[in-house]
């Protein structure tokens, strides 16, 4: 109740609602493709990659004053870079993937780490960066936020069937004469964009739980991808929503508290799993 | 073993001004460094509904793959509908094995058939002719009952048939299917071999097979493959040149089985 009353009266956590619903929808979208095409693992590394972006953008900020650099712009330009390195040669290189998405990673993170040591000041971003913390988006971030959202709604569902095709049958739909390649690396770019937003919510190390969770419980109870993206955006707000409103008064820390409540759902959707399908082997069979 | 020439045609005569649906001039692929198909030349005529048999590792897959373009030989000239095969894609219907798809992947019937439109247009939505085309090929296969059953609940030989939907949907003049009857129980295989025939009337079809017994009762060429490729029309496909293809006679034994 505390939350309710607060939440009418103090702008930051109405940001904070907001920020959690509107990378509700992102998430519900994207991660229905992610976890379909089974990129998990390439998202994560995505997202890890972001450290380097983040680290390098506050120090340019703080040491050399550049303010317009701020931490969300240096996630924006980091993630995209990591899609289109792990997109391109992954397609293209003859390395192995997981050697590639280990380097990238690490690399990543590495450079973030080395230059928010090298920045004075309280460090308590590292924390954030690595862990989020949803109470602290401001403003100028919502607008930022709310643009990054809309833009891979829009792009999501002016190709939704060239996605869902590529996803499906890489082979058949390169046949039919869609490029696969270009629809892959706008499929990892949408992922790079989807990871900025979530970052605010859940931070680097958590956000492949928000990206793969929902969804995968979304789609074991729906039968075409869009389904599975309206459920997964769904569920993802009320469990951004419960997260935020439990975790208020006892002062617990937001992000975790999301994931946790995601992992709780995705295991008892998972659980149910032998009810649903002896629902679907009943149902009439021509 | 005597070996029919391989440039003739099949079945029933033709003019010979007829174009090749599929010509394969002294073509070699090797997988590295490993020969699959040495000097290998043939042709497929418009109408034909041709098999091609061989032991695994002969060079089946290959074949399909020269003929989509998705790999191009080392030596020699492959040409579909008499130009490159990458050009002859639109005209070409691929139907591959259903086991390789995902069967968590959250998707109906008719969003599989529609698929075979993906091509067809920019962005956004399928168009109502995409849409028709889809509704079109589900009746010819005749599943349009199941179009919104999830397509991971049907059994093998529906899904197959949903692939050749999906295929269908492309209006293509040849029909590609690669092992269509692996892993599908022996009644739906022979529902799937009426719906091939009952295709075959309007369509060019090539179909690779392990299945040589119950081919050979319907269609009108056979392309034995093992390195190299020989047509042989059915009425001369004898037991001698199968066993020879394999080196056993477990083929000749199921042929008569199925005659």
């Amino acid at each position: 109740m505390d939350f309710l009353r607060d939440l009418l009266a103090f702008p930051f956590l109405q940001y904070a609602l907001a920020t959690g619903l509107l990378a509700s929808v992102a998430s519900g979208v994207v991660g229905s493709f992610i976890t379909v095409r089974r990129i998990g693992y390439i998202a994560g590394a995505i997202a890890h990659t972001v450290l380097g972006g983040m680290g390098l953008a506050r120090y340019l900020q703080r040491v050399l004053g550049w303010e317009f650099v701020t931490p969300l712009v240096g996630a924006v330009a980091s993630a995209l870079l990591a899609a289109i390195i792990i997109g391109v040669v992954t397609l293209y290189g003859r390395e192995r993937e997981d050697t590639v998405l280990s380097a990238v990673w690490s690399i990543g993170m590495a450079v973030g780490i080395f230059f928010i040591s090298r920045t004075p000041g309280y460090n308590d971003d590292l924390m954030s960066y690595l862990f989020g913390n949803i109470l602290m988006v401001r403003r100028a971030d919502l607008a930022l936020i709310a643009g990054l959202d809309a833009l891979v709604v829009v792009v999501s569902f002016l190709f939704y069937y060239k996605l869902e095709a590529v996803c499906f049958d890489e082979e058949f739909a390169r046949l039919r004469g869609v490029r696969v390649e270009l629809y892959y690396i706008l499929l990892l770019v949408l992922t790079a964009l989807t990871i900025v937003i979530l970052l605010q919510v859940v931070g680097i190390v958590m956000v492949i739980a928000l990206l793969a969770l929902p969804a995968a419980a979304a789609a074991y109870l729906t039968r075409r991808l869009w389904h599975t993206m309206i459920v997964a955006s769904a569920l993802s707000g009320v469990l951004m929503t419960a997260g935020l409103a439990l975790s208020y008064k006892p002062n617990l820390p937001a992000g975790a508290t999301i994931i946790i409540l995601s992992g709780a759902v995705y295991l008892a959707v998972v659980g149910s799993r032998p009810l649903w399908r002896r629902r679907r082997a009943q149902a009439p069979r021509k | 073993m005597s070996r029919a020439p391989s440039t003739r045609s099949v079945g029933a005569p033709r003019a010979p001004a007829t174009l090749p649906v599929v010509q394969f001039r002294k073509v070699s692929f090797s997988y590295s460094g490993e020969p699959v198909l040495q000097g290998v030349s043939f042709e497929v005529l418009p109408g034909e509904f041709v098999s091609a048999v061989g032991p695994n590792g002969g060079g089946k897959t290959t074949l399909l793959r020269l003929i989509l373009g998705t790999a191009r030989p080392q030596a020699g000239e492959v040409r579909v509908f008499g130009g490159p095969p990458e050009r002859a894609r639109s005209r070409v219907g691929y139907v591959p094995q259903y086991a390789r798809f995902d069967p968590l992947f959250p998707v109906t019937v008719l969003d599989v058939v529609r698929m075979g439109r993906v091509g067809n247009f920019a962005a956004g939505p399928y168009r109502r002719e995409d849409r028709e085309a889809a509704e079109e090929a589900l009746a010819t296969v005749g599943m349009p009952e199941l179009r919104r059953r999830p397509f991971s609940d049907l059994s093998g030989g529906q899904r197959q048939r949903v692939l050749i939907a999906r295929a269908l949907a492309t209006h293509p003049e040849l029909l590609l299917l690669d092992e269509p009857t692996a892993s599908v129980d022996r009644a739906a295989t022979a529902k799937l071999y009426e719906l091939l025939v009952e295709l075959a009337r309007r369509l060019t079809i090539l179909l690779v097979s392990h299945d040589t017994g119950v081919v050979s009762r319907f269609v009108s060429g056979v392309l034995c493959v093992n390195r190299t490729v020989a047509k042989h029309p059915v009425s001369r496909l004898t037991g001698e040149m199968l066993s020879e293809l394999y080196g056993t006679d477990i083929a000749l034994v199921r042929h008569e089985e199925e005659l």
